[in-house]
């Protein structure tokens, strides 16, 4: 009733905002249309060079488009999901609540190694440096398309564009003009509602979404994995004059998360509380010629309670025979929250040359008093500037760098260098190198924890200091294309070195009080060749993605007491077994997709999609635990459309059916109890009108 | 010879100046006035635009308009009796803008056009969609249909987009609303002036009011040897324009805005 209440209010809010919205605007009289004036009216620049996407072909990087229609076509209603349409892309869950999002592999549970940004706002959130991705204040409806850049990209994607990008788009204020309701319902309690409105005026425009989204989870009698989600999002843009235009955007997510493993004591079931919410202001400025500026701040933030964690392992599991189990658990709360300003040009140099530059600071909090002793802070600045070179008209090169400043003592520049030859008008080689810088995060610089009191041991404090990340990219590219169909493919080699990686009994001064760390332990190189192919008919349309992938990896510093005398004849082996042969399983030898969409009749549509990936172990599945089994999943989407589409009076109904022929497969898990659990067969029903 | 002119500033004025200085080396003497307030002396009046056409036609002299639309100008209430007028309209046939369009965009059978009420070159255009077999997809917009609905509902079954000159539908105020839904539907805006091109079109094709003057000068000229003035007729030398950077996103690959143009010189 509590959230009833506060989305209540939310609403209220909404509406009232809803209704200044409103406020009708006077239209300029028209003059007859035999006049010269049609000829000689002047007209606003509107598709600036911000606003238009860049062609795969004339991309610094790989890239992969995921639009509307995709969205649509592949029957996913959570955002993670979509990211099976990318290829060699791991999209994982540690329960359904709690997706993981990673592109190569060496990657945790808490993958951050990636930048993720929403119509230009940085979202991978302090303290873990990952994205909390079923807590984004964002609705899949809302999405216009995501591009995700595969690889490097810190030149022109700022801080921490590591393994790759993700850059969702969501929908223009003014391009939804129309009221909707839509409801999701099936097996596994899936019960979302969403609502859209929106209207684009003649310089004001808006769009409101609210959603609820819940379900019960993958498998409750094991983990409680539940969530609900009540979510709202407000965009609205102004255009001040022919020069100025506003945008301001907000939105809230207010979840609830059941969370915990049945035989485990100490993962409690229970209810963990969050919510996310940002709020994003940017003022773009055209100067003469086609220059333009774009200032932007916004502010996000995300607070959780989780009310029975375990602080006590041995009280948690029962042990401590004179206590109540549950003086074990305890409330721990979270707050964390970013805000950055970044001041973003565009200069056309020459009609052959244009250069993006700009800069911006941030500044990161994190508050949680289980894990840190204060709260934290960090203070990051950097400037970027990127060139776009047309050195002939069939040579693009792009020449780029970003230098940035953490606020912990790390410095670093991270250069890009391609060039995008057009051999035939239709087909491009790319040739790139590419680099980027992961600072450590929060958790990597300041955690602290006493025995039993998080985790088993106890964690300490880095006792040298972390060096960032680095990364090196070489790749070579060929995109085509061959009238209705194209292609796109590429072969490369990334070189990461100093792998932040835990770093087990780094401090035994007290044999019987462990301590770990992190420590930039790690080197890994990965190889691949990633196939993209496309091709539309009349009717229908199929996208087909294949990527190889391999990973090697090997000790760029040893853990501290690998050489001790006493314990590194143990420890040795662990990081042996557990991480050097493992590291090569972090990665899916073989993933795929493919998604085809066809109209059947006037009003039918059906799309199915099939999803490969063999095995594979993210890093924290240790080797007593299975790994992710081989999944072989299709998935099918019938629709029958009434109507207009997206049209008052037009709507659509639709069945969806996840994992068709129960081809079942094992996901992630770091414990036993969960390493079993399998993705089933699941079906539901979605319906939507315009009015 | 005397010649009186009718200039406003902008675009006018920037045709005044060129005709002045096509004119330079001639015998002939040029004034700009007010429209309506005709110097007596003049032997011809140039009216630029459709106000000061109007204006023209009531005094006592032969009228060349310019800056007005062929379908503007053949609604004017022509002055009677003997006295000449006759016109250098300001848009281009229509083929010439299908010629632009099929030079840029070969393989596009569908075309999109949207307007208020029907203008009058609507059924030469259907006539040529015909003749080259393309498909024309037309939309009113008025009290039942506004403009965003016609805009969907065109954009969903064309390939490009013909603005056709409506000030009702293509203003400063809807161009934003036009050009970003074309643009999230990937279907391309074929504009009637640089304007549009500057502001998001693919390309236009137009002509310049240089090109207008220099055209103009010739007619004086003749009105000058012959004391006639040519038939109304379209301007005769033209430019094309190309928004590269939209080219490129839309990923349609281009020729640049030269080629184009000598190319449908070659080919009306």
């Amino acid at each position: 009733m509590r959230h009833s209440f506060e989305m209540l209010k939310e609403c209220v809010f909404a509406l009232l905002c809803g209704a200044f919205l409103l406020i009708p605007i006077t239209v300029a009289a028209a003059d007859d249309f035999l006049s010269e004036q049609a000829y000689l009216q002047d007209l606003p620049v509107v598709l600036s060079a911000s606003r238009l996407s860049q062609p795969l072909s004339e991309a610094p990087n790989a890239m992969t488009v995921i639009n509307r229609e995709m969205i649509k076509a592949s029957g996913f209603r959570t955002i993670a999901e979509l990211f099976r349409l990318v290829p060699g892309m791991y999209v994982g869950y540690v329960g359904a609540n709690r997706p993981i999002v990673s592109l190569n592999g060496v990657s945790d549970q808490y993958s951050r190694r990636m930048q993720v940004l929403i119509d230009g706002r940085s979202v991978y959130l302090p303290p873990f440096g990952g994205v909390d991705w079923q807590d984004l204040p964002v609705m899949i409806n809302d999405i216009e398309r995501i591009e995700v850049v595969r690889g490097p990209a810190a030149a022109s994607h700022g801080s921490n564009s590591f393994y790759g990008v993700i850059n969702i788009i969501t929908r223009d204020a003014g391009s939804v003009n129309a009221k909707s309701v839509s409801v999701n319902r099936g097996e596994m309690g899936i019960s979302d509602v969403y609502a859209h409105l929106g209207k684009a005026g003649e310089k004001l425009d808006y769009r409101l979404s609210f959603g609820y989204r819940a379900d019960d989870g993958d498998n409750a009698q094991v983990t409680d994995d539940t969530s609900t989600n009540r979510l709202f999002n407000l965009r609205t843009s102004y255009s001040v004059d022919n020069e100025n235009s506003i945008e301001f955007q907000l939105g809230v997510n207010n979840g609830v998360y059941g969370q915990g493993t049945a035989g485990r004591p100490e993962e409690a079931f229970r209810d963990i509380r969050t919510r996310n919410d940002f709020q994003q202001l940017s003022w773009t400025h055209l100067w003469s010629g086609r220059d333009e500026s774009k200032l932007t701040y916004y502010r996000i933030s995300r607070n959780s309670a989780d009310p029975y964690m375990c602080i006590d392992y041995p009280v948690c599991n029962g042990n401590g025979v004179v206590q109540p189990v549950a003086e074990g658990f305890g409330l721990d709360e979270m707050q964390t929250y970013r805000q950055e300003l970044e001041l973003q040009n565009t200069t056309q140099l020459s009609t052959n040359n244009r250069a993006v530059w700009g800069g911006g600071i941030r500044h990161d909090y994190v508050e949680q008093p289980f894990i840190f002793t204060m709260p934290r802070t960090l203070r990051q600045s950097r400037i970027f500037a990127h060139d776009e070179w047309r050195v002939t008209e069939s040579a693009l090169v792009n020449l780029g760098a970003m230098y940035e400043d953490d606020g912990a003592g790390h410095r670093s520049t991270s250069p890009r260098v391609s060039m995008n030859y057009h051999v035939l008008p239709q087909h491009t080689l790319r040739v790139a190198v590419s680099s980027a810088t992961r600072n450590p995060v929060m958790a990597e610089l300041y955690l602290t924890t006493a025995k039993d009191a998080y985790w088993r041991d106890a964690y300490v404090p880095p006792a040298e200091d972390l060096r960032p990340e680095k990364i090196l990219s070489r790749e070579l590219g060929y995109i085509g294309q061959f009238g209705a169909y194209s292609v796109d493919g590429r072969i490369y080699h990334e070189k990461v070195r100093d792998i932040i990686m835990v770093d087990g009994y780094a401090d035994i001064s007290d044999p019987s009080d462990p301590k770990f760390s992190f420590k930039n332990l790690f080197d890994a190189t990965f190889r691949g060749v990633d196939l993209s192919a496309n091709y539309r008919w009349e009717d229908g349309r199929v996208v087909v993605n294949y990527s190889r992938q391999s990973a090697d990896c090997a000790f760029s510093s040893y853990p501290t007491q690998y050489f001790h005398p006493v314990v590194g004849p143990f420890i040795a082996p662990i990081y042996e077994r557990n991480y050097l042969n493992q590291c090569s399983e972090s990665v899916p030898r073989h993933s795929g997709s493919l998604l085809l969409n066809q109209q059947l009749t006037e009003s039918f549509q059906f799309s199915i999609g099939y999803y490969l990936r063999s095995k594979v172990r993210v890093t924290d599945v240790s080797s007593g635990q299975a790994p992710e089994s081989r999944m072989h999943r299709v998935d099918m989407r019938i629709a029958k459309t009434i109507g207009q589409k997206e049209k008052p009076g037009g709507g659509e109904m639709a069945l969806v059916l996840q994992n068709a022929f129960q081809d079942n497969y094992n996901g992630y898990g770091n414990v036993p109890q969960r390493g079993n659990l399998l993705f089933k067969r699941r079906t539901y029903l979605t319906a939507s009108i315009y009015f | 010879m005397h010649v009186v002119l009718s200039e406003r500033g902008g675009a006018y004025q920037a045709f005044s100046d060129a005709l002045r200085e096509e004119l330079k080396s001639q015998d002939v003497v040029m004034s700009v006035g007010e429209s309506g307030e005709s110097a007596g002396e003049a032997d011809l009046a140039i009216a630029v635009g459709m106000k000061s056409s109007g204006a023209e036609f009531a005094a006592n002299k032969p009228v060349l308009s310019v800056f007005v639309p062929k379908a503007g100008y053949d609604k004017l209430p022509k002055p009677a009796g003997p006295r000449q007028s006759s016109a250098i309209y300001l848009d281009q046939p229509i083929e010439r803008q299908l010629s632009l369009l099929l030079a840029v965009l070969p393989r596009v059978n569908h075309i999109g056009v949207l307007y208020t009420e029907p203008p009058p070159g609507l059924s030469r255009l259907r006539q040529l969609a015909v003749d080259r077999q393309l498909l024309l997809h037309e939309k009113a917009v008025g009290p039942e249909r506004n403009l965003a609905d016609a805009l969907d509902s065109v954009l969903e079954v064309s390939e490009a987009l013909l603005v056709l000159p409506d000030t009702d539908i293509y203003n400063a105020g809807t161009i934003r609303n036009i050009l970003l839904t074309s643009y999230r539907k990937q279907v391309p805006l074929i504009g009637i002036s640089q304007a549009y091109v500057k502001a998001g079109a693919l390309c236009a094709i137009y002509s310049t009011p240089a090109q207008i003057a220099a055209q103009a000068a010739e007619a004086v000229r003749q009105f000058a040897a012959t004391a006639k003035l040519p038939a109304a007729q379209y301007p005769k030398e033209f430019e094309v324009s190309v928004n590269m950077q939209v080219a490129r996103s839309l990923d349609i690959h281009i020729k640049d805005a030269d080629k184009l143009r000598d190319e449908i010189r070659r080919n009306p």
